[in-house]
């Protein structure tokens, strides 16, 4: 599926730049379908306040691999604490907010969900999907690197034409 | 407007106590990256000295597992170092970290020293002040 790279101005700071994606044909792009889902059910908002500060720290410290959860692969997600967050509740690992490291300086904040299983790469969980989104954009950018349609720089810009458009798998 | 602007609206609601919980989180984290780097210790080693796995301990480094407070002081008497400083007021004011930046943001911990007040000496009728 094809999707338009999309920077988010609005909470990016001089350190780190912060982007997501919109695939097309949808209304919003991923970041906005991820808190519009999540802010459905009351119980997940103390969650989402501890992803919303943990942005909001990053922005301010640079993105360090160890301020998110390894995701194995290519995949990181926030919060860094959240396989501990909930810990009395049976198939509830916390909610998961996949991103891609691309730089200290170029985070992509792209979709997740309350994850109900282990492992994110068991195709049966339900955050599988949005797991293998964030491994897929990793792989194609390193991809169009190579063939040189984008590029970064240390300032964590992406310089991209217009009409780029990036294809993820699955 | 931006469909972004609601990012920023959601930030105004974070309540204190949470940014106040990320922020302590991952300044533990940037200060326990900060000794082994300052200490040259291998994560081996470190491992070794805590009696745990290095998958365990990779757990910790890497933000994946709460730290308990056991777990800090295991982890301070293995570094030989303060990780966190509880500022209450029998701990006088000498143990007060402060903390600063340096140009690449880089987290730097310090503490003021209480020093003896300078002292007299009267020696071969010179007179010398001592200071720490």
């Amino acid at each position: 599926m094809l999707a338009e790279i999309i920077k988010i101005e609005e909470i990016s700071t001089n350190n780190v730049t912060f982007y997501t994606i919109k695939f097309d044909g949808k209304s919003v792009s991923e970041i906005i379908d991820f808190y519009n889902r999540m802010e459905m059910e009351e119980t997940n908002i103390e969650e989402l306040n501890v992803i919303d500060a943990t942005i909001e720290e990053i922005g301010v410290r640079k993105a360090l691999h160890r301020y998110f959860a390894r995701e194995e692969q290519d995949a990181s997600a926030l919060p860094p604490y959240s396989s501990n967050y909930i810990e009395n509740l049976e198939g509830d690992f916390g909610i998961r907010l996949y991103c891609v490291v691309l730089t200290e300086e170029i985070v992509f904040l792209l979709n997740g969900d309350r994850k109900k299983t282990q492992s994110a790469q068991n195709e049966e969980s339900n955050v599988s999907r949005y797991f293998y989104m964030a491994n897929s954009l990793f792989q194609e950018l390193i991809n169009d690197k190579l063939k040189g349609e984008i590029s970064w720089e240390e300032s964590g810009q992406l310089i991209y034409e217009n009409d780029y458009l990036v294809n993820i798998k699955g | 407007m931006s469909e972004f602007a609601k990012l920023q609206e959601r930030r105004t609601k974070i309540p204190s106590d949470t940014k106040r919980y990320v922020k302590k989180s991952l300044d533990i984290l940037d200060r326990l990256h900060e000794l082994i780097e300052d200490e040259n210790i291998l994560q081996k080693e470190l491992a070794l000295k805590l009696n745990k796995s290095e998958s365990e301990l990779s757990k910790w480094l890497n933000g994946v597992q709460n730290f308990t407070i056991k777990t800090l002081c295991k982890l301070e008497n293995a570094l030989g170092h303060d990780i966190f400083i509880v500022p209450c007021k029998k701990n006088k004011t000498t143990e007060l970290p402060i903390q600063t930046r340096n140009l690449r943001g880089k987290l730097h911990f310090a503490k003021f020293i209480e020093v003896e007040p300078p002292k007299l000496l009267e020696q071969e009728n010179i007179k010398y002040a001592l200071v720490a």
